[in-house]
């Protein structure tokens, strides 16, 4: 329960789950999914989409477009390194989610 | 409801699932390429590579309904064991669980001191989310999403034999008990629609429809089988065969017809469209005719050295039940089919169903065999744990109560509606989607109480 994985991968493990007897209102199951989203999932800072970023990252949309502009000058190194290049970041939230944040 | 209590129901419902965690984790030894570790804890997984620009990522409220992986085993399921070892019913099986029992369905009343009737097929279908049970004296329909009852008819009080129903689910075919005709019945109301008469094939007893629900491919216990035209209810065609037919099943697009015959250890190929026998196969790695042949004759169930016969759904192999060994002998599905393997059974076999996409044999032994590796890999068992023996089985899947396929009682290439629609011999199935309100209602009368049978 408390590994991160990626966003596909959990919609598959709650529709497991659902297969296998769990219930819940198309309302729930989408807070269920936001919920893991937002706190449980994997994200490759130099690859994912706008949503992801903003999602998994808690980054404004601002920021979201600066790393996105970055990332297509050169890809992002470390944590670190994406922290010197897009100021404002959500520091203690990062560092908590760290070893959800892939730079592939 | 506030995140945070989205946060207490994942836990909730993940804390009870814990096996669909384990199973995501990698095997020992995998550390995948830049996979995060932390002190002893999980291995992470890096995300996969981006989807193609443009793919839309899934929404998070969009989940499949509850769905269900089922086998439904009618019983008594088999003629041939009249101490009914397992009671009457339908047993309901988890596919997804070993085979774990889910439920018994209640069908008819019977007194403790009757013996029940002989359950003489089984169909479904996922247009009407209804269960066809024919017994030698009735037809009944069961509303899937209950389990009620929904119509039971004795129609001209000769019914029933093999029950089949058309991909829309307009229509019912059904034979007569051992007489030489067949109904034509709203497989909605049970109503009657039409009587198919087959002179000359007197015996009905196994039916099946071509894959797109056109053609009735109506065999007695005799040497005739009669083509019929579904829609006009007419026979178009006749097909002599040597000896008695017994079990039949169609390939593909129905142009060939497969039957099992008495008297006789392998089966017949004949074409559809001329009427030709086209290839008579023996089984050759038994003496089965040296037993056969002996005297005293032993008593092998249903009379007929094979009763039970398969395509598999890739086309290339034809199962054979072997009643006298207790064997499945699997040939080649070529112009010259040849004996490629062997298979014993701890008890006779005398009907195989196909799965659903054609992975899994069921077994009237109660095993249920790997198509691919021709290795039995369960076995179905009732309540009690005890083996059950049906010829009457069905592979189904549901969403929330609702069926979306459902396997055919008989062996046939084609599968189910939806396999056959990928084959392209079948048209799209309208399945009533998860959420929808069922329309069947029982009224306990029998739809054809007021029917003139003298007229028809």
């Amino acid at each position: 329960m408390d590994t991160p994985k990626d966003y596909d991968a959990w919609h598959d493990t709650v529709q497991e789950m659902i297969n296998r007897g769990a219930r819940g209102s198309d309302g729930e199951l989408e807070l269920v999914m936001q919920f893991l989203f937002e706190n449980m999932t994997t994200v490759d800072v130099n690859h994912a989409d706008a949503e992801a970023l903003e999602t998994v990252l808690h980054a404004s949309p601002d920021q979201v477009r600066s790393i996105i502009a970055q990332r297509e000058k050169r890809p992002f190194r470390d944590l670190a390194d994406l922290e010197s290049v897009v100021p404002g970041l959500n520091r203690s939230a990062l560092e908590a989610k760290k070893r959800m944040l892939f730079f592939q | 409801m506030k995140l945070h209590h989205a946060g207490l129901a994942i836990v909730f419902l993940l804390g009870s699932h814990a096996a669909v965690q384990a199973q995501a984790a990698p095997p020992a030894g995998t550390l995948p390429p830049n996979a995060s570790v932390v002190g002893s804890g999980p291995i992470i997984q890096p995300p996969p590579p981006p989807p193609a620009p443009g793919t839309p990522r899934r929404v998070r409220g969009d989940f499949a309904q509850h769905t269900r992986h089922l086998i439904y085993v009618a019983l008594p399921g088999s003629l041939e064991r009249p101490i009914y070892p397992n009671g009457d019913g339908i047993v309901v099986l988890d596919a997804d669980n070993n085979y774990a029992f889910v439920k018994r369905i209640h069908v008819w009343d019977y007194a403790g001191s009757m013996s029940p009737e002989d359950i003489s097929g089984v169909a479904a279908s996922p247009a009407t989310n209804m269960l066809y049970l024919a017994a030698r004296g009735r037809l009944g329909a069961i509303d899937l999403a209950t389990d009620k009852m929904v119509w039971t008819t004795t129609l001209d009080g000769k019914c029933c034999e093999r029950p089949q129903v058309d991909v829309d689910g307009k229509t019912l075919i059904v034979g007569s008990n051992l007489q030489d005709y067949w109904y034509k019945l709203d497989a909605w109301t049970g109503k009657l629609l039409a009587v198919i008469h087959a002179p000359g094939s007197s015996s009905v007893h196994n039916l099946n429809l071509s894959a797109d629900g056109k053609l009735a491919f109506m065999s007695p216990n005799g040497k005739l089988l009669q083509i019929a035209d579904v829609a006009t209810a007419k026979v178009i065609r006749k097909i002599q065969f040597p000896d008695n037919i017994r079990v039949q099943v169609l390939n593909k697009d129905s142009s060939r017809i497969y039957v099992n015959q008495n008297n006789f250890m392998g089966f017949i190929i004949a074409d559809t469209r001329t009427g030709k026998i086209l290839k008579t196969v023996e089984v050759t790695s038994v003496d089965w005719r040296k037993v056969w042949n002996s005297s005293p004759r032993p008593r092998i169930p249903h009379g007929c050295p094979s009763h039970g016969i398969a395509i598999t759904q890739d086309g290339k192999e034809i199962w054979l039940a072997d009643g006298i060994f207790k064997k499945i002998h699997i040939f080649s599905n070529t112009d010259d089919p040849k004996e490629i393997d062997t298979i014993d059974t701890p008890d006779g076999v005398f009907w195989m169903t196909v799965g659903l996409d054609g992975k899994l044999i069921y077994a009237s032994s109660g095993d249920i065999i790997d198509v691919a590796t021709h290795k039995i890999v369960g076995t179905t068992k009732s309540e009690f744990g005890t083996r059950m023996f049906s010829e009457k089985e069905l592979d189904m899947l549901f969403e929330d109560g609702h069926l979306q396929r459902v396997s055919n009682q008989f062996g046939n290439e084609y599968g189910d509606f939806v396999t056959a629609e990928k084959m392209g011999v079948a048209p799209h199935m309208p399945v009533l989607p998860g959420k929808a309100p069922l329309i069947a209602t029982a009224t306990g009368q029998d739809p054809n109480a007021g029917v003139d049978w003298a007229a028809q």
